[in-house]
């Protein structure tokens, strides 16, 4: 799908919904691959485990939740694979960022292996198990990290050490400062100075006092603090000594933890697989139980949707009080035309086709009552404006240029076009628009197009559907010229599709243009205009019979 | 003692700075420390970026924040790697600063630490929830420069103002901007109904509530600062009182003013008060009123004499002349007067 396509069928909309919460899931999303024609089996997998996921929690919403739950907790370990790989020790925090995906990855395994057990998984319990061992040697399992004690057996002493050193250090400084405060009216501050009003009578013999220094002053106050004793010098080595083993043993600890993991990584690439694909099958589950999607199974050769709906277009409905008609058609490979009056819907049907197409592709439960669909290689919209002011073309210079575009694929993909030669003289726009679809009749490809060219229905070899149309007499009843355009039009128009069995082409133009408040007089006009030309002359130009 | 604190239920501490280099940092060591001595378990977070060895902007050295053993603290993980082995890391956060996300840890000894800032309110309430659920007593938020945004009362419980030589150069010029934003944070609480429910209103609908004939009614613009929409609103009718979903500048007040009677003004908050003293007193010598839905607890105003810059205030004075100005609110000085200054605080903090 180009750019254009994507706009054309209001992907978008859609595709920022779709939301996994992990970052390798996210990172999945970015790079998703749509699947393609042979892949029809793999296809087939991605779907039934999210109808299996959908099914398992849709009765179990505290499993959901669970599920949920630890996916938004779920930590990205990547980078430190990578550490791993290029020899590198990783630190304390890249550990906690490993223990942490272990510990809600491993829930999460355990909890999808129960709940859904042909969930594709690539890692065993016993992996996650014994690795999260590794990172957690105490014997009570938590979802915290440190450098317990449990890690070796030398670090519980060397704390110890240390500690009882750290306390000699800070008992050499008490005593010397107990001293002082005896001698002086003074009193230490937080950090463990002495700050003194130099107008104080004390000062002379603070600043002749051998046990404290002066180690700054301002303008008002001189700041002591204890000298180092050879006592607390001994205690201030003895204490860097303590630290400087302990942190060895740390550093040991660390070296031990990135050997042991270096022969993990490829279970670690695993794991993040994994997760990143449970996080976008449950992604996908959750937005395709938005609006119920079905499965769409597999056809070589036909599209067929019955009950389809595009649910960003839907959703603008909605808002504004209107109702989406699900849409019911099959296409063939081939050419298949829709015809029928302006407003009614068949440019919606051509959107929601194509992306109904999409989502399939890219292993969605589509929005449909059912579906059946082949794996195309290329999904094409030629639908709206795609005037190209920059390389000089026109609407209709465009639109030529990507049918032209689509037509050299030497591929059978889904080609989708709105109204081909509208933008240029009826005359012959009606002749491009017959001999367009000829040409694609005779093609394997899937195309489906809209037109008003009663051209077009003279290629017999076409597939068409019509639609409805506007229904009951006349373009107005009085009533309704009160009402609102799209409310009228909704009562009256019928958006559903029908198979084409040589009805006329629609003729609704005028009354659609009464219902959206053009004055009579124009339409009066309008009216005239047609019944003075001669049918012949009005076919000529591809409006009627 | 301990019981106090509980009476007063200040389970979050804001420290806000009125400048850079005010001296926050050593006000937070100070409680620390004393909070340390009466076996409290506390949690140190960050709004901005704070605890960094050097000032950002003056590049002067800068106490570090030093964390009791049992501690927690908040802040980006990479940061604890420099002493890793000191701290149980215990949760990341969904909450992001430019150095990774937010990270729960515990301090397994006594450590120095850099606090990466969270960012936002939502952020730090977070945080805050997550450090009570961890048992955390007391909870110290480091208000990084000119966030007087963690005194917040829809954040923190209280808040511990420090006013640092580093504001101003003369000690009128500082005492002057003391009293100003001080003022601003202990504005008083709207106490009308009426007014109480505007101020309701302007909060959860983000829009402009006036008060007519008895009557609330939101008005269709979200701030002062929107010139035509207040002057068409001011000229609308007759408007006894206003109330602000946002914050009060100068501007704001100058457009009021154009209403040619006085309003009552109600805010969210204090900390969304941005006007200077010299337009507050015209404001209010217009009969006008200026209160909050939710106040302020000023705990105290923390004084330093001594700026980074190299000049030093009379300590002596300084203080005396801000608790002049503060009053009732205590003052200390937590250089000089050491943990014992902390006592005051502690028993307005329990006066309620």
């Amino acid at each position: 799908m180009d750019d254009l396509t994507r706009r054309a069928l209001r992907w978008e909309d859609v595709w920022s919904k779709f939301r996994p919460r992990t970052p390798m899931g996210q990172r999945a999303k970015e790079s998703l691959p749509p699947f393609m024609p042979g892949e029809e089996s793999e296809w087939q997998e991605v779907l039934t485990e999210q109808q299996q996921l959908l099914q398992a929690f849709g009765n179990d919403p505290a499993g959901a939740d669970r599920v949920d739950y630890h996916l938004s907790r779920l930590t990205d370990p990547t980078g430190v694979i990578r550490m791993l790989e290029s020899g590198e020790v990783p630190k304390v925090s890249d550990w906690f960022r490993v223990k942490t995906f272990l510990w809600h990855g491993e829930k999460l395994s355990s909890l999808i292996r129960k709940a859904v057990p042909r969930f594709r998984m690539e890692t065993a319990a016993e992996e996650w198990a014994s690795a999260l061992r590794l990172l957690n040697p105490a014997p009570s399992l938590g979802p915290s990290f440190s450098l317990s004690d449990d890690f070796d057996s030398r670090l519980k002493a060397l704390r110890r050490a240390w500690e009882e050193e750290d306390r000699r250090v800070r008992e050499t400084a008490e005593r010397t400062a107990r001293d002082v405060e005896r001698d002086f009216p003074l009193r230490r501050n937080g950090e463990g100075e002495w700050v003194v009003d130099r107008r104080s009578g004390h000062l002379p013999a603070l600043e002749r006092d051998s046990r404290i220094r002066r180690v700054r002053e301002t303008p008002f106050d001189a700041v002591f603090r204890p000298v180092s004793t050879p006592k607390r010098k001994e205690a201030l080595r003895r204490r860097e000594i303590a630290a400087a083993r302990l942190e060895a043993v740390q550093g040991e600890v660390l070296e031990g933890l990135a050997a042991s993991f270096r022969s993990r990584t490829g279970f670690l690439t695993r794991a993040v697989e994994e997760m990143g694909r449970l996080d976008l099958q449950r992604a996908r589950a959750e937005l395709a139980k938005g609006w119920g999607g079905v499965r769409p199974e597999p056809d070589p050769d036909v599209f067929r949707i019955v009950g389809g709906v595009h649910p960003a277009v839907a959703a603008s409905l909605e808002s504004k009080g209107r109702r989406f008609s699900p849409v019911d058609v099959t296409v063939l490979r081939g050419a298949t035309v829709i015809i029928g009056p302006n407003m009614g819907g068949k440019t919606v049907t051509l959107t929601t086709v194509g992306f109904i197409a999409a989502l399939g592709q890219y292993g969605f439960l589509v929005p449909a009552r059912s579906c059946s669909m082949p794996l195309v290689p290329w999904i094409v919209g030629i639908i709206g404006d795609a005037q190209e002011t920059r390389s000089g073309l026109s609407t209709f210079g465009a639109e030529v240029r990507r049918i032209v575009g689509s037509l050299e694929r030497g591929s059978d993909g889904l080609l989708l076009i709105d109204e081909p030669g509208r933008g240029t003289n009826p005359v012959e726009g009606g002749a491009l628009a017959a001999a367009l679809t000829r040409h694609l009749a005779k093609r394997t490809l899937w195309s489906l197009q809209v037109t008003h060219f009663r051209e077009v229905l003279e290629v017999k070899e076409a597939r068409v559907y019509r639609v409805a149309g506007l229904w009951g007499p006349g373009a107005l009843s009085p009533e309704g010229a009160e009402e609102p355009w799209e409310r009228a039009l909704e009562k009256r128009m019928d958006y559903r599709l029908l198979p084409w069995s040589g009805e006329p082409m629609p003729r609704n133009a005028l009354d659609i243009a009464g219902i959206l408040g053009l004055p009579p007089d124009i339409l009066r006009e309008a009216r005239k205009r047609i019944g003075e030309k001669s049918d012949g002359s009005m076919e000529n130009k591809g409006v009627g019979k | 003692m301990q019981d106090r604190w509980k009476k007063g239920r200040v389970h979050s501490l804001a420290v806000v700075g009125l400048a850079k280099n005010a001296g926050k940092t050593t006000v937070l060591n100070t409680l620390a420390s004393r909070l340390e001595a009466e076996g409290r378990s506390v949690g140190f977070l960050s709004i901005g970026v704070d605890g960094e060895e050097r000032d950002v902007w003056t590049l002067k050295k800068k106490p570090p924040v030093v964390l009791p053993p049992g501690s927690l603290a908040a802040t980006a993980a990479s940061l604890l790697d420099e002493k890793g082995g000191d701290w149980e890391l215990l949760e990341t956060t969904p909450l992001n600063t430019p150095l990774g996300p937010v990270t729960l840890a515990r301090a397994l000894r006594r450590v120095r630490v850099k606090l990466a800032g969270v960012t936002r309110k939502e952020g730090v309430r977070e945080v805050l929830t997550r450090f009570r659920e961890r048992g955390a007593e007391q909870i110290l938020v480091d208000g990084a420069y000119d966030r007087k945004a963690a005194a917040s009362p829809w954040i923190t419980d209280a808040a511990i103002c420090v006013a640092g030589a580093a504001i101003a150069r003369s000690l009128d010029g500082l005492m002057e901007k003391t009293e100003e934003a001080v003022h601003l944070l202990t504005l008083p609480e709207a106490k009308d109904p009426l007014l109480r429910s505007a101020a309701e209103q302007a909060v959860t609908e983000n829009r402009l509530v006036g008060i007519r004939k008895g009557r609330v009614e939101a008005l269709p613009c979200s701030s002062l600062l929107l010139a035509d929409r207040v002057r068409e609103v001011l000229d609308g009718g007759e408007w006894r009182g206003l109330a602000l979903p946002g914050s009060l500048t100068d501007r704001g007040l100058e457009r009021l003013r154009g209403a040619g009677h006085p309003v009552d003004l109600v805010l969210a908050d204090p900390t969304r008060a941005f006007v200077s003293l010299r337009s507050l007193r015209r404001f209010y010598r217009e009969g006008s009123t200026l209160s909050c839905l939710r106040v302020v607890r000023l705990a105290a105003v923390a004084v330093n004499p001594v700026s980074p810059s190299g000049y030093t205030f009379d300590p002596g004075e300084m203080k005396e002349r801000t608790a002049r100005i503060c009053h009732p609110v205590p003052v200390f000085d937590a250089v000089r007067d050491g943990v014992d200054g902390l006592e005051e605080i502690k028993r307005n903090i329990s006066g309620g």
